[in-house]
């Protein structure tokens, strides 16, 4: 879906001397790397697929291929971009091939994960009530994040929870930032009809970008 | 681009803190003046502020403990795999690096030689229709050919013994020297004749030209006195002979049919001789 991105700013100084260290022969610097981008990469996968188990595959997989391809990585290119890149095209080729079969609307590991969370050891947490209006919520939420497109939900999950800039966002997935605004803007347009009943006001006319 | 345009196409930025402060002055200042904008910029962040309430599940310590072991894990099962297939790809290339350079382009000139006999084959010979046709007659003699030589070996009989029956319808005892007949040599080649007209009857009446085969018969009656004769000087032989020659009209039927084959030849110099409209009707 994706065209290859050329990498526009350069590896960070530290990720330049892992990346020299395992072309040296030195295994540890590959493991320092998973260890930086390990939480990134996992949960980007998440937010587009909303599946644990695939997740860590795609996580897996794009390490995998950064073992393989470590030694021939250009160094004008920057490691986040591209680990970000093969992330999302991964996620994306993940999602086609599981577009056949029916989807979870959040599954067994995620909706135990949400309540120990919630609870967290609070006191207010402790509520039962509040704690069921809150997976409603979670659930709501994530129902409707899987109804918006991919291509709109792979943007807004790039900006929204994991902090890339929209330049960034740009630059990983090879479109201009006008394209990413626009596909920004329609995403947060269909949450809105969405989550509707939460809002309390009518659907927001979105600026056309 | 209007005021109201180019503010709501700055509410991402807004919203996300990543103007510069030119945008960021411009910005503030229109919201305070438009509350149009204003609202639905304020629809805008209330959606993005619920959306912000969505918890990620965290797969917890032991997951991300383990998360690294089973990575190396997986390479190792992958890298496992590779090296098979590695090893496979070296092997074939190593089996082929042996090999000399001009192995590898005598056999690519091989191979166009077979294309090209192959292709040449192919474009040039006649369809397989045709040679079975050509198997079916034996050597170059076709039922045509057969028939033009039948004539042509008749034309060259009729031809010698129209020579010897002119020697003979010509020579005159009483003004003629008799040696200058040369009647051993007309009796030899007489001769000759007959043994010949036994074979090219039998052609001639196979093939249905009865008037050739007519005129075969006279000639070889003819031809057979001659070769009889006991004498040269056998005058009253001779003159029987010469009278059997007229009487049968033997040099006017070769004649007609001398006439018969150039009118013919106008027409195709090699067609064979048609049957007589005699034959035709039995």
């Amino acid at each position: 879906m994706y065209s290859s991105n050329r990498g526009k700013k350069e590896m960070q100084p530290n990720e330049q001397i892992l990346v020299d260290r395992f072309c040296g022969g030195d295994h540890t610097a590959f493991h320092e790397l998973v260890g930086q981008y390990k939480k990134k990469i996992y949960f980007l996968a998440y937010d587009i697929t909303g599946d644990h188990h695939e997740a860590e595959d795609i996580s897996q997989e794009v390490f995998i291929k950064m073992f393989r391809s470590l030694k021939n990585f250009r160094r004008d290119a920057k490691m986040s971009s591209w680990l970000y890149q093969i992330t999302v095209n991964a996620s994306i080729d993940s999602l086609r091939k599981k577009s056949s079969k029916p989807k979870r609307s959040i599954d067994e590991f995620e909706q135990i994960n949400i309540q120990e969370q919630l609870l967290g050891g609070t006191v207010q947490s402790l509520d039962p009530q509040r704690s069921t209006e809150s997976s409603q919520i979670q659930n709501h939420i994530s129902q409707a994040l899987q109804k918006i497109s991919p291509k709109e939900r792979t943007v807004f999950v790039m900006r929204h929870y994991n902090d890339l800039k929209l330049n960034e966002i740009a630059e990983i997935l090879n479109v201009t930032i006008g394209t990413v605004k626009s596909l920004l803007f329609r995403a947060i347009k269909k949450l809105r009809k969405e989550l509707s009943s939460y809002m309390g006001n009518p659907v927001m006319e979105v600026p056309n970008e | 681009m209007s005021d109201c345009k180019k503010c709501q196409s700055l509410f991402l930025e807004a919203f996300y803190e990543e103007m510069n402060p030119e945008q960021e002055q411009f910005f503030k200042d229109h919201l305070l003046v438009c509350e149009k904008c204003k609202s639905k910029f304020e629809e805008m962040k209330s959606t993005l502020q619920f959306m912000g309430k969505r918890v990620r599940p965290e797969p917890g310590k032991i997951f991300w403990d383990l998360y690294e072991e089973r990575l190396a894990q997986r390479i190792e099962k992958e890298e496992i795999l590779q090296p098979e297939r590695e090893s496979w790809q070296k092997r074939f290339a190593r089996t082929f690096t042996f090999v000399p350079k001009w192995a590898y382009q005598a056999a690519a000139a091989l191979v166009l030689i077979v294309v090209g006999i192959f292709i040449g084959r192919m474009v040039f010979m006649p369809p397989a229709q045709e040679i079975q046709k050509a198997s079916t007659q034996p050597g170059l003699t076709t039922p045509q050919q057969q028939g033009t030589a039948l004539v042509h070996r008749t034309q060259s009989y009729i031809e010698r013994s129209k020579l010897i029956l002119l020697a003979l319808v010509n020579f005159d005892p009483a003004t003629e020297d008799p040696y200058a007949l040369d009647l051993p040599y007309q009796q030899q080649m007489s001769k000759e004749l007959v043994q010949e007209a036994s074979y090219l009857k039998r052609e001639l009446a196979e093939s249905n030209q009865e008037r050739l085969e007519n005129l075969i018969i006279d000639l070889e009656r003819v031809l057979l006195q001659i070769a009889n004769l006991e004498s040269q000087n056998d005058f009253e032989a001779i003159e029987l002979v010469k009278e059997g020659v007229t009487s049968r009209g033997i040099l006017m039927e070769i004649n007609l049919t001398d006439l018969r084959r150039s009118v013919r030849r106008g027409k195709s110099p090699i067609s064979p001789e048609q049957p007589s409209p005699k034959s035709q009707t039995h």
